[in-house]
């Protein structure tokens, strides 16, 4: 199956679905009326400032939270987290770190191992970074492990919170890459939180703008070009205009676009961005109204 | 068994690196030699004749009985406190109410002086084992309740949540998560109540029994036989060196591989 | 007139390859000087010929010329060389190479004169001695204290050193005392100077042999090495060797003042302990058995067991306490000068390092020269004859030096180099 295919025609039954989803830490309503559906093969990024809810909302679809009210069903026969830092057992090889959720799901020591070398050499780990301990290896081979580790389990569902947000360019890009392969390969679902505009643009199907305070799903982009083939300047140009949406601009508290560009429809056929307003109930829908207007 | 091959393996090198602290002791023994030359055998008898009736107290015999009942008394109240310090520390640590409560009894616990402990116990078991076992026992429990409070309160959330996300079940989380977390609290506090409770149950001998190191100093001290004196210290030192560096402190590096700096 | 006569016969002289650089007729002196004085002990220990008469007797001589002849001209030749290249200034120059030879042999010569010349010979050995190490001590200060961190400076203070020990002796030999604690004052000043002057060349050495070990392992895959290499670089770590000095000074200093007490020996197991600390930067695995790598790490070895020896025999274990001695002056001191003479003589010389088979056999030669002499201080061993073997193995390795290493020196440069360089690639343009 191709990525750039949108799932909505696939018609398969494994999907993330959240209705009506609302959450609160004491007094503090984090969440409010989350409602969207993400479905094997897509991949969606949540963006939105700090502080609106995004952290919360995947660990909500991760069930690392209890659901307060509203509804979080998820119909993957498996899910891999991978989190912002790295986060791997200081006292436990790269190898085990990456055999960790292998371990847990009960598979045997040499059978465990040799998958998690065979996926790590493919991330680019070399045999004897393998023997390291954490401490001993580079950020950026952290974060490999780290990806490695949720990729292994060849998850059909991949939550990502903003994995790479430490990373530098060449490192991220080299990662995207690695990341999509992976994808593709096993047609992963996979929900992504970034505050990195570019980093939307550059992997999603569907980007969901979040609003704080509380937090809410204000629009929703779609993006037509299948991710491989996906070019910088491609990239560039959509992350402008992206920064140009209004509801963009409102989400992330910057002040308002120059009208003109904003007017600009600088979408070509069939390969750009399309925007759908959340309350319209048919998700995935092409066109709609202008968001946040 | 991967544990004890990469342990033999470092062993060697290890040992090596030992050298560097053969030299400090040898220039103890040096200032040793030099104050025994200045005050004279009387006040400090030089290492050699130290040495010597060290030497002639093993050869002879007599020195294992003391040794060993100064052994079996340091061990006995080391290994309660091992056990009740660690379950005792561990729970504590599970809830906040308990280590906020624990806190200041092991305050009071730590501060209260081993010899007013050593009184307390002379009043309670008289003369039998029950006093420096009790002593040691009161010396080393709150050095390792505590390490068992801070190995359980500093465990890391973000490592938690991470193996909620991987589903490990609950023998991963306590054997791959919890316990090695925990153990690198325990252990350097383990080392240190050793080291605690050899030197307290001297001390309580001392005072206390008619048998053991202590008790032989007391003797020595008497008959103000300055030789065997510095022998028996000699002995309890080097017993107490030979524990720690040989056999703990491998260990230790071992189990905390993972925590060395980068190279 | 006869001013530029001589200007130019030093002039002539002087542009002889001999005097290219500073080593040069250093180590050349220092091999044949070797030579000369063990042949002449040895016509003394087995036939009672005889030795030039200084005051304080033929084991003064002997003592003397050995540290302050023989050790001091490796010296010089080595920092007359090292100090321009650690420091990043120019050569010396040939002028000064001559000089300070020709300085150096007047010193000899006063010194075995000494004690035919009355008071006016010790007086002039005194003065070209003391001068001659001044000189040295002048030309390399202002270098060491110039470079902006003042990295070499121990090498300073180890020669400032040398110069109050050389000063006591000719001190207590004017003044009419026994003089042999200040060239023991020698000894441990000299292994402090092998420390300091070991750590710079073992960092070429044993990495250079870490590397070839990577290729091996490797194959041709030559790769460039990063710091997740399995074998890490060697690093003579400061605190070891900071340690390792103490020690020695340490005892060196409470043998002086309290000669033979019980004190020192404990020092001196101290020392020897601190020694053998040291190594730990230098077990990296299978490079160490390189040849030269193996060399230098001996060279602590018998340094170490030298101490150790020393101290056993002052604490009152029959051992003679001449046996630790010639521990550190034959095996540390006679072992590290000729591995200093093979290294640093044939690569400033613009030769590579020298794998034929005498380099191992010389060295060999020194360590059954020190073992054995360390042996014959041992009870109920034959002390004549483990002296004499000793002498003559110390003399045929010294002697392949001078054969081997002297036609290095004295021949010109296999390379376009005119001077201190190390091998010049000749493949590359300018």
């Amino acid at each position: 199956m191709s990525i750039g295919t949108l799932p909505a025609a696939a018609g398969t039954q494994h999907e993330l679905r959240i209705r009506a989803l609302d959450h609160a830490f004491g007094r503090d309503e984090v969440l409010a009326g989350i409602d969207f559906r993400l479905r094997a093969g897509e991949v969606v990024a949540l963006v939105g400032p700090s502080g609106c809810g995004k952290t919360t909302l995947l660990h909500l679809a991760a069930g690392l939270l209890t659901v307060q009210a509203g509804e979080v069903s998820n119909s993957f026969s498996s899910t891999a987290f991978m989190f912002q830092q790295p986060r791997l057992l200081p006292w436990k090889t790269a190898l085990d770190n990456i055999a960790l959720g292998l371990k847990a799901a009960g598979v045997g020591r040499d059978e465990r191992h040799f998958r998690a070398r065979e996926l790590a050499l493919r991330l680019g780990l070399a045999h004897r970074d393998l023997d390291k301990f954490p401490h001993q290896l580079s950020g950026g081979m952290q974060s490999r492990v780290a990806l490695a580790r949720a990729l292994v389990l060849a998850p059909e569902l991949l939550l990502l919170d903003e994995p790479f947000s430490a990373l530098d360019v060449g490192l991220k890009e080299e990662l995207y890459r690695l990341l999509l392969a992976q994808q593709a390969e096993q047609g992963m679902g996979v929900l992504m939180i970034t505050h990195d505009l570019m980093e939307a643009v550059r992997l999603s199907d569907a980007i969901l703008v979040m609003a704080p305070t509380p937090g809410r799903i204000v629009c929703r982009f779609e993006l037509g070009q299948p991710a491989a083939s996906r070019d910088d300047a491609w990239v560039y140009h959509h992350t402008a205009e992206l920064l140009q949406a209004e509801a963009v601009r409102d989400s992330f508290g910057l002040p308002p676009g120059v009208p003109a560009l904003a007017e600009v429809p600088a979408v070509r056929p069939g390969a750009g961005l399309r925007l759908v307003v959340p309350a319209e109930p048919v998700l995935g829908a092409r066109g709609g109204a202008r968001c946040g207007g | 068994m991967t544990l004890l091959r990469a342990w033999l393996a470092g062993l060697p090198a290890y040992l090596w690196s030992g050298w560097g602290a053969i030299a400090s002791l040898f220039l103890l023994l040096a200032a040793w030699e030099a104050v025994s030359l200045v005050y004279g055998p009387l006040v400090m008898p030089d290492p050699r004749s130290a040495f010597a009736t060290l030497w002639a107290l093993i050869d002879s015999g007599a020195a294992w009985p003391e040794l060993a009942a100064t052994a079996r008394r340091a061990l006995s109240g080391y290994v309660l406190a091992v056990l009740a310090g660690s379950v005792l520390g561990l729970v504590a640590g599970l809830s906040m109410t308990a280590s906020m409560m624990s806190r200041p009894l092991v305050t009071v616990l730590m501060g209260t002086p081993p010899i007013a402990w050593l009184v307390l116990a002379m009043l309670w078991f008289g003369a039998s084992d029950g006093t420096p076992v009790f002593t040691v026992f009161v010396a080393a429990f709150p050095v390792i309740f505590i390490g068992a409070l801070q190995g359980t309160r500093t465990l890391d959330n973000h490592l938690r949540g991470m193996a909620e996300a991987f589903r490990l079940p609950r023998r991963m989380m306590f054997v791959d998560v919890y316990l090695p977390h925990v153990v690198s609290y325990l252990f350097p506090a383990w080392i240190a109540a050793l080291g605690t409770a050899w030197k307290v149950v001297v001390m309580a001998e001392l005072l206390a029994t008619q048998d053991g190191v202590g008790a032989a100093l007391a003797v020595s001290r008497s008959h103000l036989d300055t030789a065997s004196t510095m022998a028996w210290i000699a002995a309890v030192v080097g017993l107490l060196l030979a524990v720690e560096y040989l056999v703990l402190e491998p260990i230790k590096r071992e189990v905390e591989r993972w925590r060395e700096q980068g190279t | 007139m006869r001013f530029t006569t001589r200007d130019t016969l030093f002039d002539q002289l002087a542009a002889r390859p001999l005097f290219m650089c500073g080593f040069r007729p250093f180590f050349l002196a220092t091999a044949g000087y070797a030579v000369i004085l063990l042949s002449i002990w040895l016509g003394f220990l087995a036939w009672g010929l005889g030795v030039p008469a200084v005051s304080g007797g033929p084991i003064v001589w002997h003592a003397y010329e050995l540290m302050f002849g023989f050790g001091l001209a490796a010296v010089a030749g080595f920092l007359l060389t090292a100090v321009p290249e650690f420091t990043g200034t120019p050569a010396l120059g040939r002028r000064v190479a001559l000089g300070m030879v020709l300085l150096w042999a007047a010193a000899r010569l006063a010194f075995w004169l000494s004690g035919t010349l009355g008071v006016v010979g010790e007086a002039l050995a005194a003065v070209l001695n003391l001068g001659f190490l001044g000189a040295l001590i002048a030309l390399v200060a202002p270098r060491l204290w110039r470079d902006p961190e003042r990295r070499h400076l121990a090498f300073l203070w180890g020669l400032g050193a040398m110069w109050l020990a050389l000063a006591g002796f000719h001190a207590d030999a004017l003044g009419g005392l026994y003089p042999m604690r200040w060239v023991k004052v020698g000894v441990g000043v000299m292994m402090v100077l092998i420390v300091v002057a070991l750590s710079r060349i073992s960092m070429r050495i044993v990495n250079d042999a870490l590397d070839a070990e990577r290729l091996r392992r490797d194959g041709a895959a030559a790769r460039r090495h990063g710091e997740d290499d399995d074998l890490p670089d060697y690093r003579a770590r400061p605190p070891r060797r900071n340690l390792a000095i103490f020690g020695v000074a340490l005892y060196t200093a409470v043998e002086f003042v309290l000669p033979g007490s019980v004190i020192a020996g404990w020092v001196a197991l101290a020392a020897a302990a601190a020694v053998l600390n040291l190594l730990n930067d230098w077990h990296v695995g299978r490079a160490l058995l390189s040849r030269w790598a193996l060399m230098l790490y001996v060279v602590y070895w018998l340094m170490a067991a030298g101490y150790a020896l020393s101290g056993l025999a002052l604490l009152g274990v029959p051992v003679a306490p001449s046996a630790g001695l010639h521990l550190l002056t034959i095996g540390a001191m006679g072992v590290s000068i000729f591995g200093v003479l093979c290294i640093a003589g044939r690569t400033h010389a613009g030769h590579e390092l020298d794998m034929r088979s005498w380099v191992l056999l010389a060295a060999v030669g020194l360590v059954v020269a020190a073992l054995a002499r360390a042996a014959s201080g041992l009870p109920g061993l034959p002390i004549a004859g483990l002296q004499a073997v000793s002498v003559a193995a110390w003399v045929v390795a010294y002697g392949l030096a001078a054969r081997y290493l002297g036609a290095v020196f004295l021949a010109p440069r296999p390379d376009s180099g005119t001077g201190c360089e190390e091998v010049l690639e000749e493949a590359s343009p300018p």
